[in-house]
């Protein structure tokens, strides 16, 4: 006799907690009943949102990785091009973190932007030039140059974004939202990722929009540029349609027989996933056949719209995607990390961008679909306002810089035309309302409806969410 | 100097209240009377009944409780010492009343000891299982149900600073707990003085330095930054112990603080926000559903439901679209947009009421279903991108009083149209007009 399988129902702690508690022979009537055990024990509801009517149903999460410059972009500073090439002041600086890479530097001279800023729209916003899409449509947008995190570096800055902890394992935000609000498309997955093609610079790694201690159909799904969006989506060659659903017919059988005996949620999302991945084989190249697409919208988009993979096509499969009911839709585009070189290289880094986000902002405002869909755009830390490495008239490099950080948001619930928060006039410390990174996170979730404090998972014992322990949301940027 | 004493009183009743039950218990052990023990609980009686008077004295006290308590203190000395005096006499005095005197003393002390503990520790320190509190919840989302003095100001008085100040037992001469207490001056300024902040007494001790000798509260918790600042608003506002916070019409600071300490939510609040429905059947949900449609409630506190169409792509029959008319009362967005939904089946929409939002988005509608929304008293976005929806249109949208958001890409509405749109009404927001 095989008892193999049978412990594993449980843990220890299971069996801790359920008997010492005093529930005597109730808690034994769950244990005799495994059905109970797996599903109820952990008192982990899927879908239990909204727990308020939301003002986004949708996200849309265009991540900038690398971490762009905001006194290049967005937070005028003319303080510094006055004091360009000064010593940063003791009292500004102060004795913050620095990375290892401008630490040890004998000087620390600002570094003025090299680019014009001008105000734009009602709202009057300051952009440089480097964004002429973006400050067309600033009216349309909520600044918010007083966001700060923790995290010094690229990895458990951006795992730090997008999960909430520093350290790896945690949900990402598209995950938690997919687990609490569940999906209005069962073709689909809930959770889509494009990251732009051919670029490098800081490696991104799946932990970004995984789904950590989440059921695993909660996980982000990247759809890649070519031929094949989905990889092993497509059925091999010599084996038809009719072949594929019998063989997944029996394997649902024999997977059927192994959850009755184990009752592991994973084999349940293993099938669920199987049946998807079926569906997928034609919805996804559905959605992704962007051939019907107007001329215009491809000129709104810009020129590389039509080339897969890059920005500006994952901006408009983005909106495909969104009008097919996806939940989450995250955009990766690496290249931000500009320590050195500044100059030249965030003009590359603007001209793949700005255009196609613009556009998309402007597209999704057209069709109605800004109405229930937020927009997100940063990247996971700010710049430095001195230089890295030596300061010469035509040019300037920034280092990572955590204290401040520039992002806008756009769409459902959020004050268009709008900045939030302030930097002091170096733009290198907080001078007003300040938003860490779990604030931003408590206002995102709190404008799809969740409150950041219900949204938890019982995991190893304790409680998770997304803002762990922390994160207020913040009223002052939402209609 | 004289005042130190009186604070040691506090510590001092604690004297004869363990000699007392010393002297009885040793007393029923033995089955003798020990008169030195005797003699001990009437000498710490004295001196806990001395200090206290000295405390009265110079620590303002007044109120019933107060004098309650005094004449408690003095009974149990006068009791101790005629029980001290009896058995000195070897138990020829009193012989007859011993037994009801040792009942009334332990009675007697009892109760005095909890009333001075009542007021030291404040009325709620000793938490009995038949006490019931009685506080009534305050609805907070309303905010012209709020009276800020009852259900803001006083709450913050009762946590924090009722249990010296209160009906029995005002120290300093001040009741905090009644508007005539706060606003009367017998002892120096009052403690509210409307619409004047320095000279009102609270405002001054509680915003001292918390070192400060007159700060307020001095043991127990402080009162919160947001605490100060709402009282300080209201002093300043005119001390009203009757408006209503909308009448008051708070800064949009006090506003904040208000949200954030008591969830009063200034915001402007959506019809489904504020209206209320019953709750759709399980079975009926299940029954839409199967019918290729998503639905959920907006919110666990709501039963208006939010409707779309599953993956937006479908065959359309009258019969799919009939089950939501078991619904016609919960629906609040729907959402039919990328659907072949067209004019055939349009005059279903003419039996939901309380539509908010309504997408018919890339559908093949024209001028015939929009006669169907005019009765939509609460539709507030309306979006017809992508249909041929006309300038024939425009006197039934205009109709529409509450529309806050059109969205026309893609009609065949035209730039006149749009002009008399917005003349005819100018809250509206005409979305995709022309060029953007």
């Amino acid at each position: 006799m095989c008892h193999c399988g049978n412990y594993e129902k449980y843990t220890r702690r299971d069996f801790l907690q359920k008997t010492t508690l005093g529930l005597g022979a109730f808690s034994m009537a769950s244990l005799m009943d495994p059905g109970l055990m797996a599903r109820n024990v952990m008192n982990n509801i899927e879908n239990a949102g909204p727990h308020f009517a939301p003002k986004a149903k949708r996200v849309i999460y265009l991540f900038q990785s690398g971490g762009p410059s905001q006194q290049d972009l967005f937070d005028y500073k003319p303080l510094l091009n006055k004091l360009n090439g000064q010593e940063i002041p003791k009292s500004i600086l102060g004795n913050q973190r620095l990375t290892g890479m401008s630490g040890g530097q004998g000087e620390f001279p600002l570094a003025g932007s090299h680019f014009n800023f001008k105000q734009h729209g009602q709202s009057g916003a300051w952009v440089s030039d480097l964004m002429p899409f973006t400050s067309e449509i600033v009216d349309d947008l909520c600044f918010i140059k007083s966001m700060y995190t923790e995290a010094i570096n690229h990895d458990p800055a951006a795992t730090f974004i997008q999960t909430g902890s520093q350290l790896p394992g945690r949900p990402s935000l598209g995950a938690w939202l997919s687990y609490g609000l569940g999906s209005e498309n069962e073709n689909l997955p809930n959770f889509v990722v494009l990251v732009t093609k051919d670029k490098f610079g800081q490696p991104l790694y799946k932990r970004l929009w995984g789904n950590g201690f989440l059921p695993s159909h909660h996980q982000g799904v990247q759809f890649r540029a070519g031929k094949h969006p989905v990889l092993y989506l497509h059925n091999p060659p010599g084996v038809e349609d009719a072949d594929r659903r019998s063989q997944l017919d029996v394997l649902k059988q024999l997977e059927e027989i192994n959850l009755e005996n184990t009752n592991d949620p994973e084999i349940e999302a293993r099938i669920n996933q199987y049946e998807m991945a079926y569906r997928m084989q034609t919805s996804v190249p559905e959605v992704m056949d962007v051939d019907k697409e107007p001329d215009y919208i491809y000129d709104m988009y810009g020129p590389d719209s039509k080339k897969p993979g890059t920005y500006a096509a994952n901006a408009l499969l983005a909106r495909r995607l969104i009008e097919k009911g996806v939940k989450s839709v995250q955009l990766y585009h690496q290249g931000w990390d500009h320590h050195g070189n500044l100059p030249n290289a965030i003009k590359v880094s603007c001209k793949e961008t700005d255009q196609p986000t613009a556009a998309l902002i402007k597209d999704l405002k057209q069709r109605g679909l800004l109405e229930d869909t937020l927009v997100v755009w940063g990247g996971e830390f700010g710049r430095t306002s001195y230089t890295q490495g030596q300061l010469t008239p035509d040019n300037y490099g920034r280092d990572h810089h955590p204290r401040c950080f520039t992002i806008f948001m756009a769409g459902a619930g959020v004050k268009g035309g709008f900045t939030y928060g302030a930097t002091d006039d170096f733009g290198y410390n907080l001078a007003d309302n300040p938003m860490h990174v779990h604030d931003l996170q408590a206002t995102i979730l709190h404008l799809m409806g969740l409150n950041h404090e219900k949204l938890t998972y019982k995991h190893q014992g304790r409680r998770y969410r997304l803002t762990d322990q922390f994160g207020v949301v913040n009223h002052n940027i939402l209609t | 100097m004289i005042e130190i004493l009186g604070k040691l009183h506090p510590a001092l009743v604690h004297l004869p209240i363990g000699f007392i039950l010393i002297t009885l218990f040793y007393e029923w052990y033995k089955g003798k009377p020990s008169v030195s023990l005797w003699g001990v609980s009437t000498l710490s009686a004295i001196l806990a009944m001395g200090t206290g008077f000295i405390l009265l004295k110079t620590g303002h006290f007044e109120g019933l409780n107060m004098f309650l308590h005094m004449i408690m203190g003095v009974v149990t000395t006068v009791i101790t010492f005629l029980l001290f005096l009896a058995k000195m006499r070897d138990g020829s005095l009193f012989r007859g009343q011993n037994t009801f005197l040792k009942i009334a003393l332990i009675v007697v002390l009892g109760i005095g000891g909890h009333m001075g503990a009542e007021l030291t520790h404040g009325e709620e320190y000793l938490p009995l299982p038949f006490q019931i509190k009685s506080d009534s919840i305050i609805d907070y989302s309303r905010h012209d149900t709020i009276i800020l003095y009852d259900d803001i100001i006083q709450p913050i008085f009762k946590a924090k600073c009722n249990r010296c100040h209160e009906d029995g037992d005002a120290r300093g001469k001040l009741n905090m707990t009644s508007k005539e207490g706060l606003l009367s001056d017998k002892f120096g300024d009052p403690a509210v003085k409307p619409g004047d902040l320095q000279n009102s007494e609270i405002f001054k001790r509680i915003s001292l330095s918390t070192w400060h000798k007159k700060y307020m509260p001095p043991s127990g918790p402080d009162l919160t930054y947001g605490e100060k600042r709402v009282i300080e608003w209201w002093i300043r506002s005119g001390g009203s112990f009757t408006d209503n916070v909308k009448m008051m019409s708070p800064p949009d600071d006090i506003k904040e603080l208000l949200f954030e300490e008591y969830g009063i939510d200034f915001t402007k609040k959506s019809f489904y926000e504020k209206a209320e429905v019953s709750a759709l059947d399980q079975s009926v949900i299940d029954k839409i559903k199967s019918k290729g449609f998503n639905i959920g409630t907006l919110a666990d506190n709501s039963n208006f439901v939010d409707v779309n169409v599953k993956g937006h792509s479908s065959e359309w029959t009258s019969e799919r679209l009939q089950s939501l008319l078991e619904a016609k009362i919960q629906i609040t967005w729907l959402d039919l947009s990328d659907s072949d939904f067209d004019d055939s089946h349009s005059n279903i929409l003419s039996s939901f009421p309380n539509i908010t939002k309504l997408k018919l988005q890339n559908t093949n509608i024209t001028d015939a279903t929009l006669e169907n929304i005019v009765n939509m008293n609460e539709l507030t976005v309306l979006n017809l991108y992508g249909t041929n929806a006309s300038d024939q249109s425009i006197d039934n949208i205009l109709k529409i009083n509450k529309l806050e958001k059109l969205y026309i890409w893609q009609t065949k509405i035209s730039e006149e149209g749009v002009e008399r749109l917005k003349q005819g009404n100018s809250a509206l927001e005409v979305i995709g007009a022309s060029t953007l």
